[in-house]
């Protein structure tokens, strides 16, 4: 019976531990590194599906990633909480079609704190 | 047993020994029409001037040949010869004799490309037969006959005549003999029977089409929001189709090659083309019969959508076709406005062979003269896919146009424009344009929409907020990303009297309103389109984007949405 108990306690008490995952702070990937105090950086020069980009600010909150295509048109608008200092994040492409688009980084006021024009594949 | 095993491996042998393996081949090529080289032998036409070549191929390395005479019959009824050219060495002496009113007659104890038995062995004769001239082309050269292509010994040209309705043009230029053999040695060497073959080609046999030079071309005139190329026009004659050809990306495809005959039936019929993951329904049909055009023809038809005047909405004929959908035909009533309605409500009233049952063409001209008054007088206007083809064959060119629409584009936003001379009661939009990848709308007045989206918890949220007090009809669609999303509701906040629809297909939704109270859907209405995400998704960026929207004021009126 022994031989089942201590393994069975070893496996309670590793139930009861808490995730330390959350507070594992990977670093950025040299290519999203970005030197400045802010600064919007993409992986390259177009977007592929799920590829990563970085967001960098000083004040973190509500900002809005805003996608416009090649007439200016809005076609997408999302909303991310931000912390200061570096925001990887992934940009998904799948809902949209393949072209060149331009991506604002908005602030609550509506004014474009980052942009870029980049092509989505 | 040896015995029995050599005949069974030799006997494919004994085949092949009807056609050359050896000795010489002559063969009659053919080398297209004086004007085009390139020209089919199907294709020549009365008239034509066809050329010949008169080809000999050595099979035997161990000869050369250095003489040749090949016979060569000819109706005269169908093909006079107008000229030749000898093509062998320039030492050569060639001869040419010709005999009028004479036929060979076959000699039937060997095979008809045997040539050279046709000739040396007893049971073939020329004799006297009307309409038909032989011509008997010999040459000897001290040096070897070259290895062209085509046309070792002669280049024959031949008109084409028109022998009447009841002739038979089978075999009408035929190779009937010949001999080859090699003078380069002490003594002459004559290629044995057996081993002189017509092949590949003995004779030309052809009907000639009617000598009809017009060039005969289509073009369909297409909406900038309809792509002319993935459509294409199915050419019938008596019935049976003989060309499919899609349209350039001008609408443009000729029709030379399959209008052929003055005496025969032809129709030009419109079909669509689309491939991959084009779809007729998703990129026209739904975005040409949109919530705003029912909200015009309900303005139209009773005033129901808005504030118009019912019966003094609508004044472009085309307009009024595209909205005619329902009993009484050239009327525009309730009971089409709400086919309309139920339409885009998402209970497809085509129900299925959408193109053919939704999309139309018309004469050019006859598009462009069709007014209000021809709907309401019932003039006839064929608006069909299908038109018969009759050339004017005295012309040297006959272009047939058309125009094109789609049932349910009452706000002609995929139709085709009528001429400026019949648009001072045609242009229902004009105004304000919005251009996307995917199409180009115009409208008499703008309007904003705010729109967002964002995770909460296992769900993604997109929300859309309308900012006029104006808008009578309101569509959307939008395109999510089905690998990451699960379409879980629309939740409308549209108002009390106003009536809401959605339906979502793969990756696509589709929704809206409209009011048919003659009131507005209430400033700040939202639509709230809630997914479920997948775990592994944490930003939102780039997981839907708006592939097209639509609304009306309340004169039904086209309004255009601007995002922000």
């Amino acid at each position: 019976m022994k031989k089942f108990l201590y393994p069975l306690m070893a496996l309670a008490l590793a139930g009861c531990m808490r995730d330390i995952k959350e507070d594992i702070q990977y670093p950025i990937e040299q290519s999203l590194t970005i030197n400045e105090a802010t600064g919007l950086k993409f992986e390259g020069p177009s977007i592929r599906d799920a590829s990563q980009f970085n967001f960098k600010v000083q004040t973190g909150g509500t900002y809005y990633i805003v996608v416009k295509d090649h007439f200016k048109n809005v076609i997408s608008k999302s909303e991310i909480k931000a912390n200061i200092g570096d925001n990887v994040l992934r940009f998904y492409t799948n809902a949209i079609p393949d072209g060149d688009y331009y991506i604002e980084f908005k602030d609550p006021q509506n004014n474009v704190i980052e942009s870029d024009r980049l092509t989505i594949q | 047993m040896i015995k029995k095993l050599l005949i069974v491996f030799l006997f494919p042998l004994f085949l092949f020994s009807q056609t050359s393996t050896d000795g010489a081949d002559v063969s009659l090529e053919f080398l297209g029409t004086t004007l085009d080289a390139t020209k089919p032998l199907s294709k020549v036409q009365v008239n034509d001037t066809i050329v010949l070549g008169v080809d000999i191929n050595n099979l035997d390395s161990n000869h050369k040949i250095t003489y040749a005479h090949i016979d060569i019959e000819y109706n005269t009824a169908a093909f006079a010869r107008v000229a030749y050219e000898f093509k062998t060495p320039s030492n050569a002496s060639n001869t040419l004799f010709s005999w009028n009113n004479i036929r060979w007659t076959r000699n039937s104890n060997y095979d008809k490309n045997d040539l050279w038995a046709q000739w040396s062995q007893s049971g073939g004769s020329y004799n006297s037969t009307n309409g038909w001239n032989v011509d008997h082309w010999q040459a000897i050269s001290t040096t070897e006959f070259g290895d062209d292509n085509y046309g070792t010994l002669a280049i024959l040209k031949f008109k084409v005549k028109d022998a009447g309705a009841s002739h038979n043009y089978t075999e009408n230029i035929y190779i009937t003999m010949g001999r080859i053999a090699d003078n380069t040695g002490n003594s002459e060497y004559v290629y044995p029977v057996g081993e002189v073959r017509a092949h590949p080609t003995q004779h030309i046999t052809h009907t000639p089409l009617e000598d009809l030079d017009s060039n005969i071309s289509i073009n369909v005139d297409t909406n900038s929001n309809v792509d002319p190329t993935k459509l294409k026009v199915l050419i019938k004659e008596d019935g049976t189709q003989v060309a499919s050809l899609p349209l350039d990306s001008n609408g443009d495809v000729t029709i030379t090659d399959y209008v052929i005959s003055s005496t025969k039936n032809y129709t030009a019929e419109l079909a669509y083309n689309g491939s991959g993951e084009d779809d007729y329904v998703t990129d026209w049909l739904d975005n040409a019969f949109t919530v705003s055009d029912v909200a015009y023809l309900l303005t139209e038809t009773e005033g129901g959508a808005g504030h118009g005047n019912p019966g003094d909405v609508i004044s472009n004929g085309i307009s009024a076709l595209n909205g005619d959908l329902a009993d009484p035909t050239r009327q525009l009533t309730p009971q089409d406005a709400y086919k309309m309605l139920v339409h885009v409500l998402g209970d497809d009233i085509f129900g299925e062979d959408h193109f053919n049952k939704s999309f139309r063409a018309a004469r050019a001209s006859e598009f462009d003269a069709f007014t209000m008054n021809h709907f309401v007088n019932d003039s006839i206007f064929h608006y069909q896919l299908l038109d018969t083809i009759v050339p004017d064959w005295s012309k040297s060119s006959n272009k047939f146009e058309y125009k094109t629409g789609i049932l349910g584009d009452v706000n002609l936003n995929y139709t085709s424009a009528q001429a400026t001379s019949t648009t001072e009661e045609s242009s229902p939009n004009p105004g304000v344009t919005r251009q996307t990848a995917t199409e180009t709308k115009t409208g008499v007045a703008s309007s904003k929409v705010n729109v967002s989206s964002k995770i909460e918890g296992d769900d993604f949220i997109v929300e859309l907020a309308l900012t006029s007090e104006e808008l009578v009809a309101g569509q959307f669609k939008l395109v999510f990303d089905e690998t990451r999303l699960t379409f879980k509701e629309v939740n409308f906040d549209t108002g009390n009297t106003t009536t809401n629809f959605a339906y979502a297909g793969n990756k696509l939704i589709n929704f809206g309103s409209i009011n048919q109270q003659k009131s507005p859907i209430k400033k700040d209405a939202k639509y709230i389109i809630t997914f479920t995400k997948g775990a592994s998704v944490t930003s939102p960026a780039g997981l839907f984007s708006i592939r097209n929207s639509d609304a009306a004021n309340l004169k039904g009126e086209l309004i255009i949405l601007d995002f922000e």
